[in-house]
């Protein structure tokens, strides 16, 4: 028995890493038409959102205001 | 009076319990605290409302598209708070005044109050489809309401309390609340403070002995601290990773197809109560066929509306599924109700297979097909698969010099060429096709009394669903009506085409695999072929299969197969089996409906994400998939009992037959199958 919805927020039995995994082999072996696929930026951000998320946000949330004050200084476009 | 923060909700109901002991009323913000959103954005759940308001527009002949009617509503909308802001210090909206507001601009002369009744509704059912109540809040309130303290919820937002009711409701609290207030009646919000004194003097409270609970630091935090109310505030980490993922998944959809299925998929995904420990067959049904099922249904109800189809038939036993999945899910995806109707079609390859011979007799492509399973070699079997009567028909054979038992497949033990010659003659000889539908007249009239009495030939157009593979159930139905004047056009929706036999398209009968085709090279749709039984044992009725039409006095009767016997005993146990992966993908329609409606895509924009899913489940699946979802029986009567000469003849082995010692240990063992298969296709 296992829920449907992983502790970080991803799907049970289909993980990020799944999606990563499969997606790098489809770069050396035809395994059928992804479109774009999961693409190196995108996938790598989500994987560090999905595993390491939850340490991110419990930092953030406690240190927002230090954080959009560092952002506006700092990143500010 | 201070606020505090608190970083879990576990913290801040202990907090909220100690200081609720001292109160007597605790009021609650509703969105982002009572209930959870399964968007990240909840100005998202307003374009499947554009897009019906779109379609209803449509049918009254003007042309807008829904991202001018969005347009429109965030005009009206924006136009209403300023005018608010004029009188009062928040810039409130109420929702029935815009939107009557921009239905009139829209619609015109066609605006009724019917309209915007049916476009409130549709909000609503989407909104409350995309809200979650947070159990152990909603718990904690629940526990406050029946210990006697008063409980209001306070929201600030552009549904009147009305409509919170209504939301509320559907989210199962309504009960342990004492009343609903919403900015958007009295344009008096939380945001300014002008909410509290407003609450206070309504129900006559003491602010002394008030403790509000919300996550917004300014509203529900700051304002009630300054009129003297004590205030929690639940600031969560937990759900800003579930947001920020949510958020992530629905923005790389708008740039890179792949993950449009995914980002469909995490909105699909259970919530708080909703998501339980499930078993691994029922994880499957949700996560893996659901989806794919769903957007199946979805593209048929599309092509419907294209072509114009009237009259849907899910056919047995397969489209029992089918036709659960578009009850749940098509209500959403298309809420201005220009569907088909829907109709379950009792049909089995045995039963059709000996009413389509009564006007054509048995033709040489019915008996390639008969022969195709490796377990059926001569006549007795053919006679068995389209019920002919063997003793009738035994003279015919033996002007041909051939007995029921003559070995007529290459592939069995005794075959001789001259036979299958014999066998052709025959069947183009007249006193034997005549015989044959002289046999085959009764259940072939039975079929069309059947088919008269579902209203089948009132219509033009209809659609037929099964499963797949070959079309034959789809080729012997209209084999049988056919010679009917009034026999409709037949559009065949199959979840996978593989045409092992060419199938005879004409204007009034074609078939399409819609997940895959044969026709359409497709590398990662064509993993299907790997667990082809799965799919059929995973969608299949908790019913016998069909024998046969027949006469009876009242017009016909539909014969089923027993199920005391062994073969319906083993499939008894393959239907209890598979019973919780069929609920699966049931609970994943109605979520699929929610969520495909909100982002506004169909199957082919999700092909990408099932072509990988297929991929990763059915050609690269981890050995502990693969021994939880496989069949442990597949039977089928159509298949006779006959053991082929070779083993080798007996096809290929397939990877999701292999032992579970090969899967977990054999190396390369799923590149090695998938080699194969690529060959085969390629081949092919």
């Amino acid at each position: 028995m296992k829920r449907l919805f992983t502790a970080h927020f991803d799907i049970s039995g289909n993980s990020i890493y799944r999606v990563i995994k499969i997606g790098f082999l489809n770069k050396f072996i035809p395994i059928g038409n992804f479109r774009q696929g999961p693409g190196l930026r995108p996938a790598f951000t989500l994987w560090i959102l999905h595993y390491f998320g939850r340490p991110l946000f419990w930092f953030a949330v406690r240190f927002e205001r230090h954080l959009h004050y560092l952002r506006h200084k700092y990143f500010r476009k | 009076m201070k606020w505090q923060k608190f970083y879990s909700l576990e913290s801040l109901i202990q907090k909220g319990r100690q200081l609720s002991e001292n109160c007597d009323v605790i009021t609650f913000d509703l969105f982002d605290t009572l209930f959870i959103r399964r968007i990240h954005d909840p100005d998202l759940v307003k374009l499947p409302t554009a897009r019906y308001i779109a379609a209803r527009a449509h049918q009254v002949g003007l042309d807008l598209s829904w991202r001018k009617i969005q347009k429109i509503r965030d005009r009206t909308e924006q136009n209403q708070r300023r005018e608010t802001g004029l009188t009062f210090e928040d810039q409130e909206a109420c929702y029935p005044v815009f939107m009557q507001k921009s239905l009139e601009e829209i619609f015109g002369e066609y605006y009724t109050d019917q309209l915007l009744d049916n476009v409130t509704s549709y909000e609503l059912e989407m909104e409350s489809r995309m809200l979650v109540p947070r159990r152990t809040l909603v718990d904690w309130l629940a526990e406050l309401h029946q210990g006697g303290k008063k409980t209001y919820i306070i929201s600030d937002i552009y549904l009147p309390a009305e409509h919170l009711k209504r939301l509320v409701e559907k989210g199962g609290f309504l009960q342990y609340t004492d009343d609903l207030v919403s900015s958007a009646d009295t344009f008096l919000a939380k945001a300014s403070g002008k909410a509290f004194p407003l609450v206070q003097k309504r129900f006559d409270l003491d602010t002394s002995s008030w403790l509000h609970i919300g996550d917004n630091p300014f509203s529900d935090g700051l304002r009630p601290a300054q009129f003297g109310i004590q205030s929690l505030v639940l600031h969560d980490g937990s759900e800003k990773h579930r947001k920020a993922l949510i958020k992530r998944y629905v923005n790389y959809s708008k740039g890179n197809m792949f993950y449009r299925g995914r980002a469909l998929q995490q909105l699909m995904l259970p919530h708080e109560g909703e998501n339980a420990p499930q078993t691994a067959l029922y994880t499957e049904g949700y996560n893996f066929l659901g989806p794919m099922i769903g957007a199946f249904v979805q593209h048929i109800a599309e092509e419907c509306r294209r072509l114009n189809i009237t009259k849907v038939f899910f056919l047995s036993r397969e489209g029992y599924t089918f036709k659960k999945v578009w009850e749940q899910c098509t209500p959403l995806l298309f809420p201005d109700g220009q569907l088909p109707e829907i109709e379950y079609l009792y049909v089995s390859r045995m039963a059709l297979a000996g009413a389509s011979c009564a006007d054509d007799g048995l033709t040489g492509t019915s008996v390639s097909i008969a022969f195709l399973p490796p377990g059926n070699r001569d006549f007795r079997d053919i006679a068995r698969i389209f019920q002919f009567d063997l003793n009738s028909l035994q003279p015919h054979l033996e002007r041909y010099n051939l007995t029921p038992e003559t070995c007529l497949v290459p592939r069995h033990e005794g075959f001789e060429k001259i036979n299958r010659l014999r066998l052709m003659e025959l069947i183009n000889d007249e006193l034997f096709q005549q015989e044959i539908k002289h046999q085959c007249n009764p259940a072939n009239r039975a079929l069309l009394r059947y088919l008269e009495d579902l209203q089948f030939f009132d219509h033009e157009q209809v659609a037929i669903v099964d499963i797949g593979w070959l079309g034959t159930i789809q080729r012997f139905f209209y084999n049988a009506i056919k010679s009917r004047d009034n026999c409709p056009r037949l559009h065949g929706f199959l979840f996978g085409a593989t045409r092992g036999v060419k199938y005879p398209e004409d204007l009034k009968n074609s078939i399409q695999g819609v997940i895959y085709d044969r026709d359409r090279f497709d590398l990662a749709a064509s993993t299907i072929l790997y667990a082809r039984d799965v799919f059929e044992e995973a969608c299949r009725a908790p019913h016998p299969t069909l024998d046969g039409y027949e006469l009876a006095e009242d017009g016909y009767k539909l014969k089923f197969r027993r199920e005391d016997d062994e073969t319906g005993r083993a499939e008894k146990e393959q239907d209890d089996h598979y019973e919780t992966l069929q609920q699966g993908i049931v609970d994943a329609a109605a979520r699929f409906g929610a969520a495909s409606a909100l982002l506004g895509f169909s199957l082919n924009d999700y092909r990408p994400w099932f072509n990988y899913l297929m991929a990763a489940k059915l050609a690269f699946p981890k050995s502990s998939e693969i021994t939880a979802i496989r069949h442990k029986h597949h039977l089928d009567d159509f298949h006779g009992n006959h053991t082929p000469q070779a083993i080798k003849d007996m096809g290929p082995k397939q990877l999701w037959n292999a032992s579970r010692f090969s899967l977990y240990f054999s190396p390369f063992l799923r590149l090695r199958y998938f080699w194969r298969h690529v060959k085969d296709v390629l081949r092919n």
